[in-house]
């Protein structure tokens, strides 16, 4: 039974965002017996019969699409002025979109700062926890999204010809580590079937074998009775009373009516642009520069990891589209080694997209001719991969609002400026030079660059710090300057690491929830 | 048409594809101004220019290395972008000519490929 709460119930507990972070901590705290939750959703809610095999048609209803603005050194300037991130706008967030790979951090990664020591140019913090404290979390996690092709979860899922060729060529070359996790059914789990290679891991999956808080966490959160889901409700503000805790938050409907709901928690969920951004629009007297940014740290240290789409032809079909999304990681260079040129280290993830987006990608915007033509030509014969590595942290690199456009709200759009770090620069060209050489072992003769497109990893912009001056939130994710007031995304990742970044923010969030269901218990939130 | 060819060549690919993404082009300016005058000034420019530099019109010109050095010249404006835009979505986004290019689309209504050759390969 779904519950319907009043808007004038201050005892209600709001959450912002319905996706990896959002939608895992409604369930958990309902599932703790936390009654009275609220989930604020700016998107609609999707069903499979809304799920087509097609790129481009599903990027359009699901992506979201309200202009924010693209600044900096990187190439999305070109390739998406005005969509600096490929996220989802909808029920399940970007756990709609997202392929399933299930890494998890590395104990370093956890301590970049002791690890690399003070790197000119950029603002590496430690994690104010360590991996041992997120371990127990992390195994929950697993569970709780079944994933594939690790222990304690199911069996990996099957080597498509994808994997097996980037598998073969990365032996080649010496690379051993092949683990393969995925947050998707290699047998049936948890009331989902298996994978059927349907390859559209990235459209959504139209039979629910990958793991989406759409159809898991929030349909199981509703089910207790505890939680009120409102689609297509869009936060502009989170107000606060005058002792500084906050009191409620201000959202428009789906007609643009503005309806006040008053709260005795906010949980903010709305990915790391949306999250920054609410709290600088939420500037007031007490706080002049945005709630809960007394250190100034609000939106600064955007990660997005850095990043290098590459492409080989091989003389032999592949047929790449015949697999899940990613179809293999070699994760042989996820490791700090400064003797490569650079700090922190990246995986190759083996993808596959389908002939629209291969060839969209391929080339910044303005691409034509031969040598796209001839690329397109090639097609079947080609692999692909993502090579993910650590963006390191830096101030530069910052969600901010702009100065005098305005969204359909009226309130200021955020603009993410981002630029490589040299360090970040070597590591992306590591990755490609070794994946030239990983096809090259076979006989590939051809192997293109992609640009930088619209980043679907987005992090740091209020990040967790042990001192208030360094950070937004403290270890559970609660907001150094006000106690009722957390953060429940990738926004508080304080080091993106090599990894992508689902299971760590949905980790956090169980911890996150027994940490609030105690805390409202003893009376102390 | 010929600008069409010249900016995504596929020999494999009958002119219908790339007629399918220009001919609707007549029908459009028939009713929008500012698309027609974007259109005309277009072609009229690129003709300007291969006249200046070879002594025809575009079409006449028989090397397609040589139409490919105007193409570069005007592949920043307006009217080549718009042609650019709507033949990449035109062309390789037509369900038609994927299976020309060795791409299946749409699987799940055959239940993936599970059981038709994700893991097929006999070449390694
Ligand atoms: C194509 C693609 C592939 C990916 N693949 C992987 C992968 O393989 N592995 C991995 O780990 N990660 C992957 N990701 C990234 C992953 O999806 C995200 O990191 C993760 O979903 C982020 O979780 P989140 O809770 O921070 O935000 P989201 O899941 O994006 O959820 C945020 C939600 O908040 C809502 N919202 C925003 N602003 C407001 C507001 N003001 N009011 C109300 N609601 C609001 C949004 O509509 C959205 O639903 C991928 C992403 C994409 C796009
Ligand atoms: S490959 Fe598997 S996970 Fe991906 S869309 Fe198909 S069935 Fe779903």
């Amino acid at each position: 039974m779904a519950a319907i709460f009043d808007l004038n119930d201050e005892e209600v507990v709001v959450i912002i965002g319905s996706g990896a972070g959002g939608g895992t901590l409604a369930n958990e705290l309902a599932q703790k017996g936390v009654n009275k939750i609220v989930v604020l959703e700016a998107g609609k809610q999707f069903t499979f019969d809304d799920i087509e095999n097609d790129e481009f048609a599903m990027f359009l209803k699901l992506s979201w699409l309200d202009k924010r603005v693209a600044r900096g050194a990187w190439s999305v300037t070109d390739t998406g002025p005005n969509l600096p991130a490929w996220i989802v706008k909808g029920v399940g967030g970007s756990t709609m979109h997202w392929a399933g790979v299930s890494l998890r951090f590395k104990p370093y990664e956890f301590k970049t700062r002791t690890t690399y020591g003070d790197i000119p140019g950029a603002n590496v913090l430690d994690w104010p926890i360590s991996y041992e404290d997120l371990a127990p979390y992390y195994d929950r996690a697993v569970q709780k999204m079944g994933v594939s092709g690790v222990a304690g979860g199911m069996p990996q899922l099957p080597e498509s010809n994808l994997a097996k060729v980037a598998i073969a060529g990365a032996k080649k070359i010496g690379y051993k580590d092949f683990t393969h996790p995925m947050a998707i059914n290699s047998q049936a789990y948890d009331g989902r079937p298996a994978c059927q290679v349907i390859g559209f891991c990235m459209q959504g999956c139209k039979i629910g074998a990958k793991w989406s808080t759409a159809y898991t966490e929030i349909p199981r959160a509703l089910k207790t009775g505890r939680v009120e889901l409102r689609p297509e409700s869009m936060v502009l503000q989170v107000q606060h009373d005058k002792s500084g805790k906050v009191s409620g938050v201000l959202y428009a409907d789906k007609n643009g009516n503005k309806h006040l709901q008053k709260a005795r928690l906010v949980a903010v969920a709305a990915n790391s642009i949306e999250s920054p951004r609410l709290l600088l629009n939420s500037a007031s007297s007490i706080f002049p520069n945005g709630l809960a940014n007394s250190s100034g740290q609000v939106g600064k240290n955007y990660m997005a990891h850095a990043t290098q789409g590459l492409l080989s032809v091989h003389e032999k079909p592949v047929n790449m589209h015949r697999s899940n999304a990613v179809a293999a990681i070699i994760g042989d260079e996820a490791k700090n080694d400064p003797s490569r040129g650079f700090y922190g280290g990246y995986y190759f993830e083996v993808l596959q997209l389908g002939l629209p987006f291969t060839v969209a990608f391929l080339r910044p915007p303005a691409g034509w001719g031969r040598e796209l033509s001839s690329a397109a030509e090639a097609y079947d014969h080609m692999t692909g991969v993502w090579t993910c590595g650590e963006q390191l942290a830096s101030e530069g690199n910052r969600v901010y609002l702009h100065a005098t456009e305005k969204d359909q709200y009226g309130l200021p759009v955020p603009i993410v400026s981002n630029s490589d770090h040299d360090n970040d620069a070597m590591l992306r060209r590591h990755g490609a030079v070794q994946w030239r050489k990983i096809n090259e072992a076979l006989g590939a003769h051809r192997t293109l660059e992609m640009p930088t497109w619209s980043s679907s990893h987005n992090m740091g912009t209020n990040r967790m710090s042990a001192k208030a001056q360094d950070g937004v939130v403290n270890k559970w994710g609660q907001a150094h300057d006000v106690k009722n007031l957390f953060i429940s995304d990738g926004s508080q990742f304080t080091s993106s690491a090599a990894a992508n970044p689902t299971l760590t923010i949905v980790s956090l969030a169980i911890r996150q929830a027994e940490y609030i269901a105690d805390q409202m218990k003893k009376g102390e939130i | 048409m010929r600008m069409a060819r010249d900016i995504f060549p596929h020999e494999k690919l009958h002119d219908k594809y790339y007629a399918a993404v220009v001919n609707p082009y007549d029908q459009k300016a028939a009713t929008d101004a500012a698309f027609k005058k974007l259109l005309s000034d277009g072609v009229n420019d690129l003709n300007r220019r291969s006249m200046k530099r070879f002594g025809k019109t575009y079409a006449e010109i028989l090397s397609e290395g040589d139409r490919v050095v105007i193409l570069y010249d005007i592949e920043q404006s307006a009217f080549f972008q718009k042609l650019r835009g709507d033949l990449l979505y035109g062309i390789y986004n037509n369900k038609e000519v994927w299976s020309q290019f060795g791409y299946e689309g749409s699987s799940w209504e055959k239940g993936g490929y599970i059981e038709r050759g994700f893991n097929n390969i006999d070449w390694l």
